[in-house]
Parts: C-alpha cells; sequence; structure tokens
C-alpha cells in the first residue's frame, strides 16, 4: 500500500459469455492523481469502471484500493464513489435530498446534516438551488449535483462514467476545467472513463489507452501524444501520418527507414529499440510537417501537389498527394496573419519539411 | 376526408362496440326497472332494488369477504411479482426466458384445472376450505399479472438510479426502499389495482375452493337460480361496473403519469 | 476484514446466486401451488372410487371408461369445436376493430381502447348471465321483438343450444382478443407499409403480404388466450347451453361434485389438457408451415 500503487489492477478479466471485455488488465493509479481510461467504445473502459465501483465482478484477478483486496466487498461498502453517464439523478427527491442521500447511515442531526449539504452546495456553486426538484436542472446542473452527491461521502476514489458526454461543446470545455480544479481541491483520487482524446489530454494526469479489452499504453498525456509506442495509440490521440517500411539501418540513436512509397526517412526520435530489417511505420505529426514553396536546400523534405485544404479558422488542414504514395499526406498548419490562404489551389507543388527529431518509429500492426 | 378516413372500417368498429355494450347496458337498465321480470316494456324508474341490495346481510357479508380477499390477495401478488419482476429486469440469469414462460403458465391453464388440482392437494393434506384457499388459488393466477406489469416499470427507470444508490453507501435491501419503492409506485399501484380486480371477480377458483363463507361470485352464482332475487343482483352488479371501472381508470392514470414524469426527467 | 471467502463473498460475487435467491419464493410457491396439484391430478386420475371408497392403486379403469363410453368423447370433441368456433369468430371479430384503432384513429386512442374494454369490467359472470337475459324466452330479445310486433310468439331456438354458447363466449373473450391484436398492430412500422404501397402493392394485397404476417404474434397470442381458457369453461354452457350445449368443464365439474367421483373427474380433466395441447401443437405447427410457404 503505497501512493504508486493506490489503486492496483492485477491481471484482471471480465468475460460476457464469449465477449472478452476486459482481457488481463495490469496497472496501478497513484494516490490522488486524476486518471483516465480513454478508448473507443466496446475497448472495456466502463467495464473495468465498474469493476471498481463493485457493479461487475472480475472473471479473473484482484483489484486493491488503499492495500485492501475488494473481492469480496460490496459496492455500497468500498470506499469509491461514482459519477453515473446519465448522472442518476434521483426524480423523486429534491436536490439536497439527492446531496445529502449518502449521509443516511453517518447519523447526523439535522442541523449537521443540512450544513454538510450547503457545503456541497457551495462546492458546485448551486447555493440556494437545494429545494428544487430533480427534474428543474439543467444538464451542468445534474452533472454538478451528482459530482457533490459523490463527493460529500469523502470517497478514497472518485469513479466518472464519460462525466461530461450529456454536455454541449462550449459546457464540455467550461465543466472540463472546472472538474480539473475541483479535483486539485479536494485532493482525491480521479479516475474516468472518455472516448474523447481531447477531454482525456486537457484533464488527466496519466492516461491508459485501451483497446479490445487491453490496456496497449499507459503515461502522461505530453509523453503519450508525443512518444506514442503503439501504432493505435498514435492514431487515437491526434492523427498521424504513416509511412510504412523497414529498418535500413539504426544505432547512435538515429535510424533510416526504407519506406515501401516515398523513399528513405531518417528519424532521430523516440522508440530507437528496433534492429536492422524490422517492419516500421515512420510516423510524423500533422503539425511538424511544414509547407514550403521553395524546394528546401538541406534536411528532410518531400515533393507533392496540393490536393485539398479544410479550413478550420484558427487553423488549416491540408492535404498533400505524394508521387508513389497512395493516401495524401496530412498537414496542420496554424491560420496566423491568412497563411492558409496563401497554401493555394489544387496541383500546386509544394515541399513538406520535418525535422528527424519528429519521426517516430513504430511497430507495424 | 374525416369522413372518409372513417369510412367501412370505422362503421364496423361501431357496431362492434355495440355489440359489447348492448348485453352489458342491459344489467344497470334493469336494476332501476320497478319489475322483478326482465323484460320489456320498462316499467317505472325505480331505485328500490338498490335498497333491496343494501338491507341483504348475505349480500354483504359476501362483499365484505371478497373485499379481504382481494386486498390480501393484491398486496400478497404484487410482492411476489416484485420479486420476480426484479429478479428478470436486474439479474442476467440463465434460462431467465423459460423461467418468465413458467411463471405465466396460469395465465393461459384453464382455471377448471387449477381448480381441481388445488382441491386435490388440500383435501389430500387435510387443509379446510375457506376464504384463505381461495385467496391462495387467486393468488397463483394473479402473480404473473403482477410480475408484468411491474417489470414493464421497472424496464421504465434508469437502472445506473439504483447503483447510485448502493455507491451511495445503501445496501441492496435500503435501496429498494429509497429508490426503487418510490420510483416503482405508479407501476406497485397499477399492479395491486388490477390483481385486486382480478380476484374480486374470480368465479371459477372460489367455487371449487370456497366454503359456506361465500364471495361476492359466488354469493351472485347462488342468487341466480331466483328469479326474485335477480334485479338486486343487477344493481349489485352495476355498482361493482362503476368501482371497477373508476378503479381501472385511475389504475392507468397513475401508470401514465408515472410515465410522463419519468420521461419529463430524463431530458 | 480481509477474508475474501465465505458465503457471503460468494452472494456478492455471484450473479446467479443472488438472482436466484430474488426468484426463489415465487418459484416455490409456484411449484407447490400449481406444479405439485397438477401432478397429484394425474396421480389421482389413475385411482379408483367406487361408492363411497377411493382407491389409490393404480389402475387404467377411468380412462378405459373415457374411451369406451362414447359421451365423454363425444362432449371433450365438441367442446374443442365450440372453442375453436369461438376463438375464430372473436378473431374475426376483433381484427378490424384492432385495426382501425391502431391504423385510422390518430388522435385519442386510449379512448378508443377503454371505450372497446370498459365492458369487460363487469363481472364475468354478470356477462354471461346478460344474455341468458338477452337471448331468455321472456328474455330482452323476444319480448322487444314481441313489443314492436314483429313476431307474435316468444322465439325458442335462441338460448339453451350450441349458438349461444359460441356467442356468449365471442363476447365475453373479446378483450383478450383485441389487445393483443391492436399491441401488435401497433408496433408495426408504418414505413413499411407506406414503402409497399410506395412498390405499387394495393391496399389489400400489401395488408396480405406486410401487415397479417408482421400481426401474427398478436394473432397468436389472442388465440391461446381464447381458446385455451375456453375449453375448461362450465359457467357459460350451465347458464347458456342447455343440455345439448354441454362442455367438458361441465362434465369435471359434475364429477367432483354430485358424481362425487373424483378419480373420474381428475381422468377427464387430464384428456381435457392432453387434448389442448395436441391442438395448440397442431395449430403453432400449421401456422410455422404457412410461414415457411409463403417465405
Amino acid at each position: 500500500m503505497s501512493d504508486e500503487s493506490f489503486i492496483s489492477i492485477k491481471n484482471i478479466s471480465k468475460h460476457f459469455g464469449d465477449v472478452r471485455a476486459c482481457d488481463d488488465i495490469t496497472f496501478d493509479i497513484r494516490r490522488g492523481e486524476f486518471f483516465a481510461l480513454l478508448g473507443p467504445s466496446g475497448c472495456g473502459k466502463t467495464t473495468l469502471l465498474r469493476m471498481l465501483a463493485g457493479f461487475e465482478t472480475p472473471t479473473m484477478g484482484e483489484i486493491f484500493i488503499d492495500g485492501q483486496p475488494m473481492a469480496a466487498i460490496p459496492p455500497y461498502e468500498r470506499p469509491v464513489n461514482m459519477v453515473f453517464q446519465s448522472y442518476a439523478i434521483f426524480p423523486h427527491l429534491s436536490v439536497a435530498q439527492n446531496i445529502g442521500f449518502g449521509l443516511r447511515k453517518d447519523k447526523l442531526s439535522k442541523a449537521e446534516m443540512d450544513k454538510k449539504v450547503d457545503e456541497a452546495l457551495d462546492l458546485i456553486a448551486m447555493a440556494g438551488y437545494g429545494g428544487r426538484g430533480a427534474d428543474e436542472l439543467s444538464g451542468g446542473q445534474r452533472q454538478r449535483v451528482a459530482l457533490a452527491r459523490a463527493l460529500i461521502k469523502k470517497p478514497k476514489v472518485l469513479l466518472l462514467d464519460e462525466p461530461l458526454g450529456a454536455l454541449d461543446k462550449k459546457l464540455r470545455e467550461q465543466m472540463q476545467l472546472e472538474l480539473r480544479d475541483l479535483q486539485r481541491e479536494v485532493g482525491i483520487t480521479f479516475v474516468f472513463v472518455t472516448h474523447d482524446q481531447e477531454e482525456a489530454l486537457t484533464m488527466s494526469d496519466r492516461i491508459a489507452v485501451m483497446r479490445d479489452g487491453k490496456a496497449l499504453e499507459i503515461d502522461g498525456p505530453v509523453d503519450l501524444y508525443e512518444k506514442p509506442k503503439t501504432p493505435f495509440c498514435a492514431d487515437f490521440l491526434g492523427t498521424m501520418n504513416f509511412f510504412e517500411g523497414s529498418i535500413d539501418a539504426i544505432g547512435g540513436g538515429e535510424a533510416t527507414v526504407k519506406t515501401t512509397e516515398v523513399g528513405t526517412i531518417k528519424s532521430t526520435g523516440p522508440n530507437m529499440n528496433f534492429s536492422t530489417g524490422d517492419a516500421v511505420s515512420a510516423a510524423i505529426r500533422p503539425e511538424n510537417m511544414k509547407i514550403s514553396f521553395d524546394k528546401p536546400t538541406s534536411g528532410s523534405f518531400m515533393e507533392g501537389k496540393v490536393r485539398a485544404s479544410a479550413f478550420l479558422g484558427d487553423r488549416a488542414h491540408v492535404y498533400i498527394n505524394v508521387e508513389g504514395r497512395k493516401d495524401p499526406v496530412l498537414t496542420a498548419m496554424q491560420n496566423m496573419g491568412g497563411a492558409a490562404s496563401r497554401v493555394g489551389g489544387d496541383d500546386h507543388t509544394v515541399w513538406l519539411t520535418w525535422s528527424d527529431e519528429s519521426v517516430i518509429l513504430l511497430p507495424q500492426e | 376526408m374525416k369522413k372518409t378516413k372513417f369510412g367501412t372500417l370505422g362503421v364496423y368498429t361501431v357496431l362492434y362496440l355495440a355489440f359489447l355494450y348492448v348485453p352489458v347496458l342491459f344489467i344497470p337498465l334493469f336494476s332501476f326497472n320497478d319489475s322483478i321480470y326482465i323484460a320489456f316494456p320498462l316499467k317505472e324508474f325505480t331505485l328500490r332494488h338498490y335498497a333491496d341490495m343494501i338491507e341483504r346481510e348475505p349480500l354483504i357479508n359476501a362483499l365484505y369477504n371478497s373485499l379481504k380477499v382481494g386486498i390480501v390477495v393484491s398486496i400478497v401478488s404484487t410482492v411476489f411479482g416484485m420479486l420476480a419482476a426484479k429478479t428478470f429486469t436486474k439479474y442476467r440469469i440463465p434460462g431467465s426466458k423459460s423461467l418468465t414462460a413458467f411463471i405465466s403458465i396460469p395465465l393461459v391453464i384453464p382455471l377448471i384445472i387449477l381448480g381441481i388440482s388445488l382441491l386435490t392437494v388440500l383435501k389430500s393434506v387435510g387443509v379446510t376450505l375457506s376464504l384463505i384457499t381461495i385467496g391462495a388459488a387467486h393468488t397463483v393466477i394473479c402473480i404473473p399479472f403482477a410480475m408484468f406489469v411491474l417489470i414493464s416499470r421497472l424496464e421504465g427507470f434508469d437502472k445506473s438510479m439504483e447503483e447510485a444508490a448502493q455507491d451511495l453507501g445503501e445496501s441492496p435491501w435500503m435501496t429498494f426502499w429509497r429508490v426503487t419503492f418510490p420510483l416503482a409506485m405508479p407501476g406497485i399501484i397499477a399492479s395491486l389495482l388490477l390483481c385486486f380486480t382480478i380476484s374480486f371477480d374470480e368465479f371459477i377458483l372460489a367455487f371449487f375452493l370456497g366454503s359456506d363463507e361465500p364471495t361476492l361470485p359466488l354469493y351472485m352464482w347462488s342468487q341466480l337460480r331466483f328469479p326474485a332475487k335477480l334485479p338486486s343482483v343487477l344493481a349489485l352488479g352495476s355498482v361493482i361496473f362503476i368501482t371497477s371501472f373508476f378503479l381501472v381508470c385511475f389504475a392507468e392514470w397513475v401508470r401514465r403519469r408515472g410515465v410522463q414524469t419519468q420521461t419529463g426527467s430524463a431530458i | 476484514m480481509t477474508s475474501s471467502g465465505g458465503l457471503r463473498g460468494y452472494f456478492v460475487r455471484s450473479e446467479n446466486a443472488r438472482g436466484f435467491s430474488l426468484l426463489a419464493p415465487t418459484l416455490i410457491l409456484l411449484v407447490l401451488m400449481m406444479v405439485i396439484p397438477i401432478i397429484m391430478l394425474v396421480a389421482r386420475s389413475f385411482w379408483t372410487q367406487s361408492g363411497m371408497i377411493e382407491t389409490a392403486d393404480f389402475s387404467l379403469v377411468n380412462y378405459q371408461m373415457f374411451f369406451e363410453k362414447k359421451i365423454y368423447l363425444y362432449v371433450l370433441g365438441k367442446s374443442l369445436l365450440i372453442s375453436g368456433s369461438v376463438t375464430f369468430a372473436t378473431l374475426i371479430l376483433a381484427y378490424p376493430a384492432a385495426y382501425f384503432v391502431a391504423f385510422r384513429v390518430k388522435k385519442n386512442k386510449l379512448i378508443w381502447l377503454i371505450l372497446i374494454t370498459v365492458p369487460f369490467w363487469t363481472s364475468y359472470l354478470l356477462r354471461v348471465f346478460a344474455w341468458k337475459l338477452m337471448l331468455g324466452y321472456n328474455g330482452v330479445v323476444n319480448s322487444g321483438l314481441i313489443g314492436i310486433g314483429i313476431i307474435d310468439e316468444p322465439l325458442g331456438f335462441l338460448l339453451h343450444n350450441v349458438n349461444a354458447v359460441v356467442l356468449t363466449l365471442a363476447h365475453a373473450w373479446a378483450a383478450f382478443a383485441i389487445l393483443p391484436i391492436y399491441v401488435s398492430l401497433e408496433k408495426i412500422d408504418k414505413s413499411l407499409l407506406e414503402a409497399a404501397a410506395d412498390l405499387g402493392e394495393g391496399p389489400i394485397r400489401s395488408f396480405l403480404r406486410v401487415t397479417l404476417p408482421l400481426s401474427m404474434p398478436g394473432v397468436i397470442a389472442a388465440s391461446l388466450l381464447v381458446f385455451i381458457p375456453t375449453v375448461g369453461d362450465y359457467v357459460t354452457p350451465k347458464l347458456v347451453g342447455g343440455s345439448s350445449g354441454i362442455m367438458i368443464g361441465n362434465l369435471v365439474t359434475n364429477m367432483f361434485g354430485r358424481g362425487n367421483n373424483w378419480p373420474m373427474g381428475s381422468a377427464i380433466a387430464v384428456m381435457m389438457m392432453i387434448s389442448i395441447t395436441l391442438v395448440v401443437c397442431i395449430y403453432l405447427w400449421l401456422i410455422s408451415q404457412v410461414k415457411k410457404r409463403s417465405n
């Protein structure tokens, strides 16, 4: 029982009939951390969260929270609380009754109870809303009530199942920051499930990227984004240009990849643990590929023709056809001073440049 | 345009309704007729059959018996129906389809079979027939009705409500009382009323399993043989008809209101 | 605290254990109050009775009697026929009305449904008895017809026959046919019908090819809900059937009542259950054959 492994998930599997929702998952979550389970739908992230809460029982494996094994502990005795995707606000109770729901067992006096509920209402900036009915709340307010209702129990861990999924984009962005601040304020370990990579990157200290019931990679957002170790992760977090090929030469923190479509690409980036002949992808983020209108004289570059561009306001995506390559290469550029408008029309010849540091070597799938 | 929409089918439906109503409406009609013969032409309007009905002690006793049986049956069946409904909506148990089918058998079994089977068993273990045996038999046929009404209600609300209550520290038992029960209330009321109505009107099982303490249908059956007593039976029938009409309307109203608040809060 | 085993741990982990323990009371009750009694009934049908004495030895005497005395088979066959006709009549009468409410009524469907089901909130006994009042020798129909001068003498053929039984049952069980049919019609995606019309199907062909097959679950449910219980009915034949309208339920009732031969009554009831099961199986098999052929 250390702060490093506050929650310990050991070889957890969950089978529903023939479906393996979770398949031999092992990792630890630190005390006080804002931890995200990220993955596409059906990857097993919600099942894992529900096993932490005690609503599903693992087919195999064990979960420890603060050193305590959870196997024989029913949901109502676990030191965790959950914010449900639907928020599950009790429709027959008022806001105050909802928030105070979990306090019954504490045998508080009416005054103490009211005080705690008022504090919780303050915490979520909803003072004075206690008497409202559950059906009089907006989506954002429901979310806050669900949060307050769980936090008032002072759990060791707060579980959040797609907590912002039901909100519209603007409100979601605002709540991302608020949730982050709230977590810092209360200092409780948050584990939240999301399929939205941007949300995971914005809010979490660490992210577990999940696919097909497995936890593929666990790391901080920056490292996950800049040094992914799997093609899935590289593609799921942001977008990525993959150039497939094999290692031509490797050593001394430098590698050359002979690609099947666009000649050789040099890398001085992360993941150098390959040997000559290994099938790899040289992966470059769109924002690391710059468009040049003149042929560069040095460094790495490739020639291409503008196929199409998508204007996104603050930035633009430009799709560039490179000879020998089936899919266009995607580049992203900041639209500063109207840069996007200078890209020119279709079939305009341009050069793509990048730094060798930004080339990430990944195993092929 | 509206008339053509109504069309032949509409006319047919109205005629069919007439077929359903006419015989039934003669019951209240003749209950107000100042004659002991059920025949045209009608005589004067009278309420004496109603007065006659109230004064008849065996009838009041039978009514009282039926109320007792009906109330107990509706509560007991709703409890059993709730247990089954809870199981099928909450757990993925193997064979749940065949188990649901098993519990629904009383819906399709001829009541005479159930009646004589129960009579056979009760006699051989030496149980004396009474209102209790009638009630036990009614419970068997009411359970599937209660179960289906409650399943549709329990399926109607968000399952995470119950999980949320457990998550907040309530045991399954307290979760039931603090969350499931209040949320299922419209279904529970509908189930109680439905089971009460079924038990109150049931004749065949009561016929085999009853004793010298008759329920209302048994009493009516015994009176049908005496023409002189018919009009007061008709008066009784009319009263039951109006009462159950309002009961069923009330049950439906409660159920729909429940559905509405549910969808209202889901937004 | 950390002992994860034990009965409690098992309960927390096993969904099946929790599910079945919740269901157990209902299952036990039904086994005690339905399964065991029916088994006992079957057992008793192999007993014999002579005079006041019942002998609990295995014997086929009751069944021998059942097949030897033509009356039993005859009444059983007639009961199945009566219930079959009742089912058929009820379905034919109810289907158009259910169709009307499901497809033609746009507003206030609930009002129509309530209107249709209101007559069924009178007591079953009185619903049946109402027909006796209607059809009797000095009943409503006869006295009414005489009153307006169409006939001089009461018509005697209205009551106390098979037709009166069929008519009364078709009236008494109408709700059990309308509601399932209505529910299955209501479930049909209206765009399917529009698609059929769009593909150039006439109204009758699109009814036969789309609506009717899709409403079959409701029709099947309705026919079982009407057929099975009416076979055993003895109230209706007793009140409006007379001696020619007697049904198998009356024979059973007599054996358990005045006849005081419970083993024989049990045997008749068992034969009734077997024949109902057979008819239902044949019916379902025929429907599956028709379905196969139309595919």
